[in-house]
């Protein structure tokens, strides 16, 4: 078959992102992933006025939530959408279910979609969640050293440094950054300043990993609404657009060590039908579980050059009160990793910032965000790449 | 034994005797790992166990300070590298000795402590199995 050219995408006119919620995050929890993802449903309800029968959408994404999925939390929750979405994409699942259910919104299959995706994090969990998370995984990658992403991060991050001479003081830089974030966001786990005499002696986990390189995991859920511009305005609830989302499953197959993300395949489609530059965003959302991969987010989005994130997070102070805000509420590196919640924190935040709802540090008017998404290490790397760049509706537009 | 699909528990059968076979696609040729059940590049299923070249080349090596198994715990810290085999493949791989990024390297197959197949990757032209990995492929657990 002759090869055609890309379609040109559909725009996302007419789609409103509201009610962005979170339910505070534990470092362990003996609660379950339905309690978790029914207390952000309940949230939703309390934002918006809205009642549970007024969901005729619904997206749940969750790794702990077996033998369940979103079909079996519909009876859970009494709900009866006429469109359902899963998504098991891990750190793509926010941007991945914001993709669908806006289409969903805008072709009248729904009215309005709860987007949730929610974890608990019992003591002593978490191995087995590692041991079994995919099947290349549990046959070919977990039987060296069981070290889970770990292993995987910490062989990206030598061969990152190796080539692009980025130091350990790069990465810290950016981590200490999110920390400040972080302290101004009530529901972070870690509370403390982080200077660089911490972040440089911290224990080594994976080296070139050490400790505050590696994302802590904790239980949480997050959650927002997709409807649209119209419901949003009658409703008087504050709103973001979108205007523009990509995604793209394993980009660069061929690569020996993943240095770079699908972002970099579809960033032109992101950028031109935004219709802005990188220099118009007022902060950026970069999904952060090891700071490796928030530089190869900075260099695939387009915002330097491939292998100048080491240059660009020097340049820059990277905090909400400073230049270029990058992860707003301290990100999963100091906020925590509540599973496949992680996946949604960088878009809520994202939300937050645009609707003047922040719960943290407020980025000055901000008018226009990126949020990206990484996720799924299944064998040697990450397989779902996705990004959006979002605007402020207001109330009023 | 140590969950694994049904490849994989035939690729540990045919390293417990030491014998170096990945699944090779009789319609296209490409040697695949980790092991599949429809060949990766052209979605035959025309996959048969054959001896490939066992040599490759390291890209990068990490040391791991911290692990979920009480086995690598106990005998921390553990290097381990990514080998970009000369079959075509990227493996995961025990290092033996001093191997380093960028060296050529033999890989063996073995059973490990768990009963899944595993390499190690030794120096070309030597044997570099310290007591550490003498143990992982001579200890049983179950
Ligand atoms: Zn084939």
């Amino acid at each position: 078959m002759a090869r055609r050219a890309a379609s040109a995408r559909a725009n996302y006119d007419g789609v409103a992102l509201v009610a962005p919620v979170t339910v505070p995050y534990e470092r362990y929890s003996d609660k379950s992933a339905h309690w978790h993802i029914g207390k952000a449903l309940k949230a939703l309800t309390e934002k918006t006025g809205l009642s549970p029968a007024d969901f005729d959408g619904f997206c749940a994404s969750s790794f702990t939530l077996a033998p369940d999925t979103a079909v079996g939390l519909t009876q859970h929750f009494a709900l009866s959408p006429r469109w359902l979405d899963w998504i098991p994409m891990g750190g793509a699942s926010g941007l991945v279910a914001l993709r669908r259910a806006a289409r969903a919104v805008q072709a009248g299959d729904a009215e309005i979609v709860a987007c949730v995706a929610g974890d608990a994090n019992a003591k002593d969990s978490f191995g087995d969640l590692v041991s079994a998370f995919s099947r290349f995984s549990q046959d070919a990658a977990y039987p060296y050293g069981a070290a889970g992403p770990n292993m995987s991060f910490a062989l990206m991050t030598a061969a990152y440094m190796k080539k692009y001479g980025a130091t350990r003081e790069d990465f810290g830089k950016l981590c200490i950054a999110q920390r400040d974030n972080a302290l101004k966001f009530p529901h972070a786990l870690m509370k403390k300043p982080l200077t660089m005499e911490d972040y440089l002696g911290a224990r080594p986990i994976a080296e070139p990993l050490h400790l505050f390189d590696c994302v802590m995991p904790c239980a949480g859920a997050e959650a927002f609404i997709v409807m649209r511009e119209e419901t949003a305005r009658v409703m008087k609830l504050p709103f973001a657009r979108i205007l523009s989302a990509i995604e793209r499953h394993n980009a660069f197959p061929t690569d020996n060590i993943q240095l770079r993300g699908g972002w970099a395949v579809d960033r032109d489609d992101l950028w031109s039908m935004a219709g802005v530059r990188p220099d118009d965003v007022d902060f950026l959302q970069t999904y952060d579980d090891y700071p490796v991969i928030s530089m190869m987010q900075i260099e695939d989005l387009g915002f330097c050059k491939k292998g100048e994130a080491k240059d660009f997070v020097r340049a820059y102070s990277l905090t909400v009160d400073g230049t270029f805000p990058h992860n707003t509420s301290g990100g999963q590196l100091s906020v925590g990793q509540a599973g496949a919640a992680g996946g949604y924190l960088g878009l809520v935040e994202a939300i937050r910032q645009l609707t003047g709802e922040t719960l943290g540090a407020a980025v000055k008017e901000a008018k226009i965000g990126v949020v990206s998404g990484f996720g799924m290490i299944n064998y040697d790397r990450g397989l779902c790449s996705a990004a959006a760049i979002l605007a402020a509706g207001g109330v009023d537009g | 034994m140590a969950e694994m699909s049904a490849a994989m528990r035939e690729f540990s059968r045919r390293a417990d005797g030491g014998g170096f076979q990945l699944q090779k696609c009789a319609t296209c040729g490409a040697v695949q790992w980790p092991p599949r059940d429809v060949c990766g590049e052209c979605w035959t299923d025309a996959l048969q166990w054959a001896a490939v070249s066992s040599t490759g080349v390291v890209l990068a090596t990490i040391t791991l300070r911290a692990s979920m198994e009480e086995f690598f715990r106990a005998r921390l810290p553990w290097r381990i590298g990514t080998i970009r085999l000369d079959a075509g493949p990227i493996v995961y791989a025990h290092l033996g000795g001093a191997v380093a990024e960028g060296d050529a390297v033999r890989l063996e197959a073995r059973l490990d402590f768990r009963g899944r197949g595993v390499f190690i990757a030794q120096p070309l032209g030597g044997d570099a199995r310290d007591s550490k990995l003498t143990e992982l492929i001579s200890e049983r657990e179950d």
